[in-house]
Formats: structure tokens, sequence, C-alpha cells
């Protein structure tokens, strides 16, 4: 029996070296689509230079349609991105913004609150266990366009979302306010594992000197009352701020006009407006730095001129 | 003995009865044949075979079915 | 809840569960300690499918337990009294006791039926119940109830029934210990999709709680394997494609709705498509059966084979003795030769023989007991017509396949045609391959009528227009499904010709064998389809 315990140890440790190898060889070695990662537009901050960005955004689709980083740049100087994924789960929420602090320094990082209410099992925050310790099993459908140089050459990111994460719809359809955060005493209530996750992020960014800001951004669709007492609490006894854009007398939204899916999420013309009222939080909390005339952020610049002439879809 | 053996190559001369163990778990036999089979059997030996009775064990030789017929026919 | 699964090949189960199960079992010296973790950790499996839905499964074992026990005290009571009866109203007596152990038999048997009747089939009596109302007046309607359906409720309830007969006919002896019943229903590699277990096979082997050996654990493992290759790299990859062309029922799990229109299709991409799921369903549902024996085998357990390479099959009679054997087997003991057995179809059998002779007689008594069969397993499979159709379809190919081969044998017998010789074995393979393939179209297809305007389809829609087909699969994912299914075809034909391929592989020296593990499980995690961009694939047969 022991001759069989050693060769099967042996047989393990053996399992985990070719696993651990193999992703080498499976993870992209660039941020582009081509070179095979996932989440483009949120992974395009792997392209920026190191410690350039002062304020970052993560959640779910709901943020990628309401923050625009070059409207930002535009009317202030300051960089900011957001890494937001379709469906962002809390688990994979921190990912992004370990990654992002492990080579951005921002001043505050704001976390749409969506995605709070989307609860993670046990089998999800596995799955991303081991995901992320065998990039094997996330990348392993790589295998379709495995080139020599995957098994030679070193990461790099070299590319860079114009939007900085955002993404531009103008199309609008409107929506017909009904119960719309029709006022209640609900608290609805968050997981624990989810309120342990929401610590997590605050934690890092503490620890890395970021402000940390819950933010809900104005959907008729997923939000309502008693989600933001549910929020507003949790954000209490995080002791961090809490801006929710659906209440009233914070951004006045045209629900006819500036959702581009009957309430779900923000069309452009909504994103200026919930812009415009992030812009005026990061001012009257000192947060922004103006960078214009820095040549080392000309890209910004170009990429605002380069949207600017890409035609409306 | 003989007169199930009779029975037997009428059904299929084509299988050797005497030696064969797996009329059964070899797919020899179909169920259909096995109706047949049984028929035969209730007419000549003068038995009633119940549904139970019908397993592999009991038909996958000659011999089987020879020790399965004779203890119907004790039982009564 | 802290654990989910959909599938035996879900990450929990094989990350987590399964290792924790193997590994506490493997460390508990003491017999009982074993038995009663295996009873914990299959009860616990199944509370995390449907928490409460675990009445039923206790329920059913209870049902089983006590009638078998009231038909073994009437079995003891009656040959008590024989003992002691004079030669002559022996006879009657042996009568009276029949009569009341069929009442108790048939008690007890209705309520296990029951049960899987009314939470599965409700809905579907209600439903046609309805429409048939609806042509005599315009506002009565029942409500059509909808129940939550426990995990494995059509394998373990044949399980309990077939426990009942076997104890009235005193196959078996009835079982004092409740939890050797409960552990013989629940056992959590077969609760979800089967195979469905014989008493008098399994709850011994069961009920040892053996430990692991080293040669068990190997074997089992590398039959896991195996069953994951089928399952992951060829079933879900083949899912795409064939959901694609049937649409239908993942559609609640689908983010994006698929756009269903099989008039999209030309014919022959249909056709293609029912090959594929064809082929889907072998690789899932037997890959499920090598995963749920393979674990078996771990546990020391002896749970019977489900498959026997059923596509060699020269016969649609044959193909269903070596697809989905354990329920074919039930079916077999419990309806066909019962009713055959019976005095009316006896009979029947023996007037037939006189007037159409030993070739053709038996099969006028044979057809009524099959199609008693085949109605049973067509709506076994699931309330619906076209499960109905699907049962009958295959009953009208057994019937003409028997009468084909009595006509056959005859033609052979005056010609000297040869039908073994090889081309013609192939012939019938692939014949019985198609229509196979054919029947399983039918089963796919969301509703009966859709699935007979699909195969009617694929004989008059010509038109290639293919640029626009969703395919599901690209040149790269079918070289790999063709070699994945060329391996399986191979390792299928060797053990068709009696080598035995696991023990082969198991005796081969260590640095090879290590070789072709790690190759193995590389191979399912490069090429499995999974994770990001593919949808999980629920079981197939969990829903039955």
């Amino acid at each position: 029996m022991k001759k069989h315990t050693i060769s099967f140890v042996i047989f393990v440790v053996g399992l985990v070296g070719l696993l651990v190898l193999s992703g080498f060889v499976f993870i992209p070695k660039n941020n582009t689509a081509e070179a095979g990662i996932l989440d483009v537009g949120a992974n395009g901050i792997l392209g920026e230079p190191e410690n350039t960005i002062d304020t970052l955004f993560v959640g779910d689709s709901l943020a990628y349609c309401a923050f625009m980083p070059l409207h930002i740049w535009e009317q202030t100087g300051s960089t900011s991105y957001v890494c937001a994924t379709d469906l962002q789960q809390l688990q994979y929420t921190v990912e992004m913004v370990e990654h992002a602090l492990s080579r951005q320094t921002p001043g505050v990082v704001f976390m749409e609150a969506d995605a709070i209410y989307r609860d993670v099992s046990a089998a999800t925050l596995l799955y991303s266990k081991i995901y992320n310790a065998f990039s094997v099993f996330r990348y392993h459908d790589r295998w379709k366009n495995l080139t020599v140089k995957d098994f030679t050459e070193k990461q790099s990111f070299t590319s860079r979302d114009d939007e900085r994460g955002y993404r531009r719809f103008s199309d609008s359809k409107p929506a017909e306010v009904r119960d719309y955060m029709a006022p209640t005493d609900e608290v609805m209530p968050i997981s624990d594992l989810n309120r342990e996750l929401v610590g997590q992020i605050r934690d890092l960014c503490v620890e890395k000197g970021a402000r940390f800001v819950l933010v809900s951004v104005p959907s008729m669709k997923n939000w309502s009352m008693a989600r933001h007492n549910g929020i507003a609490a949790l954000a209490e006894s995080l002791e961090v701020d809490y801006l929710d854009l659906n209440m009233p007398g914070t951004v006045e939204i045209d629900w006819r006009a500036d959702t581009r899916d009957r309430g779900d999420h923000m069309m452009y013309t909504g994103a200026v407006k919930v812009t415009d009222y992030i812009l005026s939080y990061l001012e009257e909390n000192n947060l922004l730095r103006d960078h214009r005339g820095d040549p080392a952020y000309n890209d910004w610049n170009e990429a605002l001129q380069r949207v600017k002439n890409k035609p409306l879809t | 003995m003989d007169e199930l053996m009779e029975l037997l190559q009428e059904l299929d001369p084509e299988v050797d009865f005497e030696n064969e163990e797996a009329l059964i778990d070899d797919r020899i036999l179909d169920s259909l044949t096995i109706l047949a089979l049984i028929a035969d059997i209730e007419e000549t030996f003068d038995v009633t075979v119940p549904a139970v009775e019908i397993v592999p064990a009991n038909f996958n030789s000659a011999k089987a079915m020879y020790a399965m017929i004779e203890r119907l026919q004790e039982e009564g | 809840m802290i654990f989910k699964y959909n599938s035996y090949f879900d990450t929990m189960y094989l990350a987590i569960f399964l290792p924790v199960a193997i590994v506490v079992y493997a460390c508990l010296p003491r017999k009982n300690a074993r038995r009663v973790w295996l009873l914990f950790t299959s009860l616990f499996f199944f509370w995390c499918d449907g928490k409460g839905l675990l009445v039923y499964i206790l329920l059913s074992t209870l049902f089983m337990h006590h009638g078998g026990l009231w038909l073994g005290r009437l079995h003891d009571r009656l040959s008590a009294a024989l003992k002691d009866t004079p030669k002559e109203e022996k006879k009657a007596l042996k009568e009276t006791y029949k009569k009341k152990q069929r009442w108790v038999l048939a008690f007890f048997i209705a309520l296990e039926l029951g049960m899987l009747v009314v939470l599965k089939y409700s809905g579907f009596f209600v439903n046609n119940l309805n429409a048939l109302m609806g042509l005599f007046s315009e506002n009565t309607r029942l409500l059509v109830p909808h129940f939550l359906l426990p995990m494995g409720i059509s394998f373990y309830t044949m399980q309990a029934m077939s426990y009942l007969f076997d104890v009235y006919h005193k196959k078996i002896e009835p079982d004092t210990n409740i939890g050797r019943l409960l552990l013989y229903m629940s056992f959590f590699p077969n609760v979800m999709e089967g195979p469905i277990c014989r008493w008098s096979e399994t709850a011994e082997s069961l009920w040892n709680a053996e430990r692991v050996s080293y040669q068990n654990l190997t074997l089992g493992l590398q039959r896991v394997l195996w069953g994951c290759i089928k399952k992951i790299v060829i079933a879900d990859r083949l899912n795409p494609f064939v959901k694609n062309v049937f649409g239908g029922y993942d559609k609640a799990v689908d983010f994006e709705l698929v756009h269903f229109d099989f008039n999209a299709f030309p014919g022959w991409v249909i056709a293609l498509a029912a090959v594929a799921f064809t082929l889907q369903l072998y690789a899932e549902f037997s890959g499920a059966m090598d995963m749920a024996l393979g674990v078996g085998q771990i546990f020391g357990v002896k749970t019977p084979e489900n498959f026997q390479r059923p596509f060699f099959s020269l016969s649609i009679s044959e193909f269903w003795k070596r697809w989905h054997i354990s329920l074919g087997a039930w079916f077999r003991d419990y309806v066909f030769y019962p009713v055959s057995m019976s005095g009316p179809v006896k009979k029947l059998t023996g007037k037939a023989r006189k007037k159409l002779g030993n070739r053709f007689g038996p099969l006028v008594g044979g057809s009524v007991a099959l199609f008693a069969v085949w109605i049973f397993n067509g709506l076994w499979h699931g309330a619906g017509w076209s499960y109905i159709f699907f049962g009958m379809y295959h009953f009208v190919l057994i019937l003409l396949g028997n009468i084909a081969d009595v006509l056959m044998q005859r033609f052979s017998e005056k010609t000297g045609f040869k039908r073994d010789i090889l081309p013609v074995r192939i012939f019938r393979i692939c014949r019985t391959a198609v229509l196979v393939v054919i029947g399983e179209l039918f089963f796919r297809a969301p509703t009966l009528t859709q699935g007979f305007a699909m195969f009617g389809r694929i004989f008059t829609a010509f038109a290639a227009k293919t640029e626009e087909i969703r395919w599901g699969v690209d040149r790269k994912d079918l070289a790999v499904l063709l070699f994945t299914v060329g391996v399986l075809f191979i390792v299928s034909l060797l053990q068709e010709k009696g080598r035995d391929v696991r023990t082969r592989i198991a005796g081969k020296p260590v640095v090879v064998r290590y070789l072709f593990w790690y190759a193995a499980i590389l191979f399912v995690v490069i090429f499995g389809a999974y994770g990001a961009g593919y949808i999980p694939v629920d079981p197939m047969y969990a829903e039955f």
C-alpha cells in the first residue's frame, strides 16, 4: 500500500505540474481579441502605462454603458477606466480590481452595485479558484488558434481601448415609468458570501490607498427602493460612500430618451448625465488630477479625436 | 432429455444445443423463440412454466432447462 | 445551497463531492462506518438536488420495506400452514394465500407507481383531457398540475417495483433492514441516470461496503475518465450543432434564445443533425454510465452494464438488448414474460401455432406482450406523444423484424444465401443504425408534428443554401470530433472482438501508464467543450 501511495503522490505532482505548464502555453500572450483574451474591453486596462489611471470603475453591463472615461478626460484632463463585464459576478470583480491595482494607483474606485445582488455560489467561487490557479482551464479553447509563439513568448500587453472600457450605444428604446423607486421600508437581503466579497474589494482599495465608493446607475429594470435600502445599509457597515443615481435629485434621466433598451441600460445621452454627476463628486472630493499638456498622456487626446470622428452607430 | 433435445433441434437446427452453455447470455435464443419453446415444453412434459422461471439461469443450456422441468414436475 | 450539481460531470461533483466521498470512505476502518458514510453521502447528494423532494424516495423505500415484509410473512405463514394440512386441502389453501398476496402486491405496486404517475404524468393527462373536453364545450378546463420531479424517480421506482415483484415470486428474501433498502434505492452514483439495478445483483455488494482496493480504484478512475471523454469531448461538442437544428429544450438556460426554424436547413443537414443527435445521446448516456459504473467499482459495487456497443447490432431487437440494457431487461422480466405467459395470451399463442405453425405462431402472442412493453417504454421516457410514437415506432420495427427474420431464414434455407458473411452483416448493421437514427429524430424533435415535418424535409428539401447556417461547430471542432469518435470506434471494435482493453492498459509498465493517463486527462482539459462560450448541457436521461 505504501508503494502505491508514493506512486500516487508522484502522479498527482506530475499532473499538477503539467497543468501549470500547459497554462503558460494557453494563456493569451497579448490583451487583444486575436490573442484570445476574454473581455477585451475590460482587459484593455492591461495595456495602459503603469500608474496613469486616476479613477477606476467596476461592475456589470450597467457600468460599461454609463461611465465615460473620455468625457471625464475632455472635461477635466483626469483619466479613468471601466473594468466592467457582462453579468459580472463579484469574485470576478475582485479579480478585476486586483489586476488593475497591481499596475495602477487610482485615487478612487467606483463599484456599480447591481452585481452585489447577483448571488455568487460556492461552485462559482471554486471554479474561479481553479481557473486562476490553472489558466489552461480558462483558456483551453485557444487550442484552435495556438501558434509557435505561444510556446516561446512571454506575455506583453499592447492593446488599448479608445473608449477605455465604455461601450457607446446611440439608439434609444423608451421605457414607461411605472412604480420605479416606489418608497418602501423593505430591505433586500444580500447573501453572506457577497457581503464578504464586497468587503474584500474595499480592503484591497484601502490597502492601495484608494477611496472605495458604491454607486448605482439609473436602471428602471434593475433597481428598486428595497435594493437601495440594502446597499445603503451595506455601505454604512463598510463605512463607504454610496451614490444612488436612481434617487430623485441626483441625475435627471429622461426615460423616453436616455435608455438603450426600455429602462435596462443607459444609452449615450444618459451616460453623459451619469458621468457628469460622477464628475461633480470627484470635484467635490478633490479626486481629479489634470494631465492635459503632459506628453505621456497624448494617446488620450488622440483617442478622443478618433472616437469623435467615428460615426455613431 | 431426448424429448427436450428433439424439441430444441426442431426450433433451430443450426444451434449445438448439447454443448452450448450461454443460450440466453449470448443471445442465441431470443424472447420470441423462448415463448415457442415454453409452449412446447408445457405440452410435452405436462407442466406449467410460470413467468418467474424465465431467467437466464434456467434457459442457458439444455441441461438447465431439463433440471427446471424436473423440478416443476415434482412440485406438480 | 452549498452544493448544486447539474450532472455527474459538474466540476463540483468531480472536484469536491466525489474525492471527499472516496477519501473518507477509504479511511474509515470499520465496515459499519463505511455503510453509514455511503448512506449519508447518498442522501446528502439527493438532498442537494431538491431538499424536500427527499421525502419521496424515503416514502418509496418505506413502502418497499413494508410491502416486502408483509409478502414475506404471508409466504412464511403459508408454508407453516401447509405442514399440518392434509394433501387434498393444500391446493385450496395455496389459492387463498395467493389471492391475499396478490392484493398486497397490487396495493404496494400501486403506491410506488402512483407516486411516479402523479408526479410525472398528471400534467400530460390533464392537458389531453382538456383538449378532449374542449371538443364538446369551450369553458371546461381543468387546472394543469405541475410538480417538481425528485431526482431519478423514474429509475428508483423501477428498482422498488422489481424488489416487490421478486419478493412476491420468492426470488429473493424480503429484507428487514431498512438501511440496506435505502442504500439500494439512493446510491448516489446511480440515482440520477441509472442503471436500474436489481436487488439480487447489487444489494449485497453495496451493503458489503468493501475496502477500496488499488485495482478497483484505478480501474474505476480509468472508466470515469473514459466517461468524461465521451461526455465532455464528444457529446458536449456536438450539442451546439444539434441544438441549432432541433432547437427545443435548453431554451430556458440560454442567455440568447436560439432562433429555431428547421425550415432554414436543407434536408441533408437535418439528416446529419439526426445522426449527430444519436451520437450525442449515445456518448452522453453511455458516458454517464461509465461514470456511474466506474464510481461504483471504486466502492466495490457490482452494478449491471447498461450498454454493450449497441451500434454493432444486426437488428432493432438486438439493439434494444444492447442499449439501455437495464431498462429493456426490466420490461422483459416484469412486462413481457408476465403478459405473454398470462392465461389468455398463452391460449392465443397455442391457437396461433396450430394455424400458423411453429415459426409465426408465437409471434402473435408475443406481439401482444411486445405492444405492452413498448407503450410503457415510450411513456417511461416522458409524458408526450413523441415518446409514445417513439415506442410504437420501435414496436412496429421489431415486429416486422421478427417476421422478416423468419422469411429470411426460409429464403436462405432454400437458396443457400449466407446471412452471416461480413458484407451482409455490415449491411444489416448499417440498416439498423439508420432505423435507430430515424427514431431518435422523432425522439429529439420538440413536438411530434415538427418531427414529421423535419423527417419530410430530409426527402424533399434539396436546396443547398448553406451560407447562412449556424453550424455551431467549425472545421477544427470537427477534426477533434472525428478523432475522438474514431478512438471510440476502435475501442468498441476491440471490445466487440473480446479484447479486454481496460485491464490491458492497467497491465502496462508504470511509465507508459502514467503517460497514458496524463495524455487522456490533458485531452479532456484541452479539447473538452466547457467554459467560456459553451452553455452547460443538462444530462438528457436525468429528465426521464
